[in-house]
């Protein structure tokens, strides 16, 4: 993985890049948006960092460069501005997430891996969500080592979760994805399949919990942080 | 300062108007008085015509016979001897028609033989004031009538009745005509004058300073009220670069913080100690208190103009959706409860913003494990409620407003909700639930689609 980190304040860049390489990334990072240009037009990354207030210019008038030039690079936008307007137009612009100045690093790492969670099935083999892993190619979940038996219905539904890691995956996109599965799939039968994962992944040390957030979907996220 | 109740230009004026002219004619009454007062001469005469011309009005014409009856209203004066006042109607040929005559006659008219002239007045110096004898000859129905009156000190005041004819003839007539007149027409110009005024008002009520385009149209205004107009325009664009400059300002302030803050929080993760972690969460507060300052700054900035229809159940689902992760991770728990919701006309963000302060507000002060329910009972209403701590057990007065607690309190977010709620024309409400919890309510105007 290597990612592009477009920052203007130093000691935030220094920051920033000891967590990105500490995660095992190559990180490239740089301080102006002029130098960002230069270095996606030298290189392929997998993941941008964006921070918009930049010295020579808007880190948005960037992202829409990017975009109008058809590079569907995910972007991620660190901004000092948090303010909800803002964030829409940070959106607009072709941002793929957004993360709000005073930011942890297990926000940005979430963040970062959700990301590139939903890059092309090649890129990225293996989805992983606390002590759980799932391989795309083989469709064989193990959690910290441990092979599990689950049913397509259930492989199927922890994947979506998974690649939803920390949101919340509605459960009329849960019964869209499922039913190109299985023909006919109603809101009990996800229940069902949530229980029965529940379940299953209960004697396991999987470090997540799966949520039911009533009326809305299911939530998988990671309970040790 | 009592505030007066303000009345129609239009009544003002026409009181203005009736008063002056009411002060006018006691005026110009008294001067007709005082005319008459010193001309004891003219007032005889006006009196004797008078007199006579009553009393004519008891002749009646049958065939070539003159007949008189003494009219009922004069009844009091002439219909007995004694009374002060004597008449005479007689004919040139010697027929008395009428006579109520005592010695009196003979003292003061002039001999049945002598044909009096059209007009003759005589003042009998020896009586009180208004003491005349007099005659006036009148033709009716061919026939000549001579009437011969005397007048001693007018003890039944008939004098009055002269000055009531005049006043009336002189004076009320002509100036109720011109009152009515000049009353109309000011009326008329006054209304017709203000109907820019009624209509620049009723614009006024319509137009919100905040929207962008917020402006009178001054077109075909009359000149001085169009520079009231201008006026108040020159006012609202300063309140919008007012507006401007605070979203500047507030933007540059939290960028300024912010950075520094991101390096302060990911230093003090790199720092192993319990202390750095007690830091990071005063980071994490601070950081939380200047977006909440930041987002009230800005809701006086808001454009009031830009508006559109939203979903009120499609909306609750985003927020619940982005925010159900963060409410997991705080150890508490989020539940939707849409479908009646309907829609509403309004901004996007700033509901959703409003919605998402309720859930972190019940977050963070329900205490752990707290059980959230966000919901749309009915179009319009839009309910956050949590089975925790209620609003009294952390010491807020619910629905206050301008209350500001440290960092993170309760305080601020409420706020925000409330003038959210204010800019869309609805209310907030925040009580403690039967048994245990809170509830929040957002009410907004619902839209008929």
């Amino acid at each position: 993985m290597r990612l592009l980190l477009v920052e203007d304040s130093d000691r935030l860049r220094e920051l920033v890049g000891e967590t990105i390489r500490e995660a095992g990334w190559r990180l490239d990072a740089v301080g102006s948006a002029g130098d960002a240009e230069a270095a996606l037009a030298g290189a392929d990354y997998d993941l941008v960092l964006l921070d918009l207030g930049l010295p020579d210019g808007d880190g948005l008038d960037l992202l829409r460069d990017l975009r109008r030039a058809g590079k569907a690079i995910p972007v991620l936008v660190l901004t000092a501005r948090g303010a909800v307007d803002e964030r829409i137009a940070g959106l607009d612009a072709g941002a793929d997430d957004y993360l709000a100045k005073p930011f942890n690093n297990g926000e940005l790492l979430a963040r970062a891996r959700a990301l590139l969670r939903r890059a092309p099935l090649a890129v990225q083999p293996v989805i992983e969500a606390g002590a759980l892993r799932y391989d795309v190619a083989t469709h064989e979940v193990s959690c910290a080592g441990e092979p599990l038996a689950l049913a397509p219905r259930e492989r199927a539904l922890l994947e979506v979760l998974m690649r939803h890691l920390g949101r919340v995956a509605k459960k009329r996109m849960l019964e869209e994805k499922l039913s190109a599965f299985d023909e006919e799939v109603s809101a009990n039968a996800i229940e069902l399949a949530v229980s029965r994962l529940r379940r299953k992944l209960a004697p396991f040390p999987t470090g997540i919990a799966v949520e039911t957030v009533r009326g809305v979907g299911y939530l998988l996220r990671e309970t040790t942080p | 300062m009592t505030a007066r109740a303000s009345r129609p230009l239009v009544g003002i004026v026409a009181r203005r108007i009736l008063l002056f002219a009411a002060i006018a004619m006691v005026a110009q009454l008294a001067a007709v008085l005082w005319e008459y007062g010193r001309d004891p001469q003219n007032l005889a005469r006006l009196m004797l015509e008078r007199e006579t011309h009553a009393l004519a009005g008891g002749l009646t014409v049958q065939g070539s016979r003159l007949g008189y009856e003494l009219p009922p209203a004069l009844a009091e004066r002439y219909g007995h001897e004694g009374s002060g006042y004597v008449a005479r109607l007689r004919t040139p040929s010697g027929v008395i028609l009428f006579s109520q005559c005592d010695a009196s006659c003979t003292e003061h008219f002039l001999p049945l033989d002598v044909n009096p002239p059209d007009f003759w007045l005589r003042n009998l110096p020896a009586g009180p004031a208004l003491s005349f004898a007099g005659g006036q000859t009148i033709a009716t129905g061919g026939h000549i009538v001579f009437i011969e009156v005397a007048i001693g000190g007018d003890p039944e005041h008939a004098v009055w009745g002269v000055l009531a004819d005049e006043a009336i003839a002189h004076m009320v007539v002509p100036m109720s005509l011109t009152l009515v007149f000049v009353l109309g027409a000011t009326l008329l110009s006054i209304r017709s004058a203000l109907a820019p005024v009624a209509a620049a008002a009723a614009e006024a009520d319509r137009l919100d300073p905040a929207a962008s385009h917020a402006a009178f149209d001054t077109d075909g205004m009359p000149r001085e009220i169009a520079q009231f107009a201008r006026a108040v325009n020159r006012s609202y664009a300063r309140l919008r670069e007012l507006m401007q400059s605070q979203k500047l300002f507030t933007s540059a302030i939290a960028h300024e913080i912010r950075t520094p803050l991101a390096v302060i929080s990911l230093e003090l993760e790199r720092i192993d100690h319990p202390r750095a972690r007690l830091a990071l969460e005063e980071v994490a507060e601070l950081s939380r208190f200047v977006d909440q300052i930041v987002a009230l700054a800005r809701l006086e900035a808001v454009d009031t103009a830009e508006r559109a229809p939203i979903a009120l159940d499609a909306l609750l689902e985003e927020v619940v959706a982005s925010i159900a992760g963060w409410v997991y991770g705080h150890g508490a728990s989020i539940a939707l409860e849409a479908g009646a919701g309907g829609t509403v006309s309004g901004h996007d963000a700033l509901l959703k913003d409003a919605v998402r302060n309720l859930v972190e507000n019940a977050v963070r002060h329900g205490g752990p494990g707290v059980a959230i329910v966000v919901a749309a009972p009915e179009p319009g209403l839009i309910r956050v409620n949590d089975d925790g701590r209620g609003p009294a057990a952390t010491g807020e007065r619910p629905g206050g407003t301008g209350y500001y607690k440290r960092a993170g309190g309760l305080g601020i977010g409420l706020e925000i909700v409330r003038r959210i709620a204010a800019l869309h024309g609805g209310s907030f409400e925040l009580r403690p639930a039967l048994g245990r919890g809170a509830v929040a309510e957002i009410r907004l105007p619902a839209v008929e689609t």
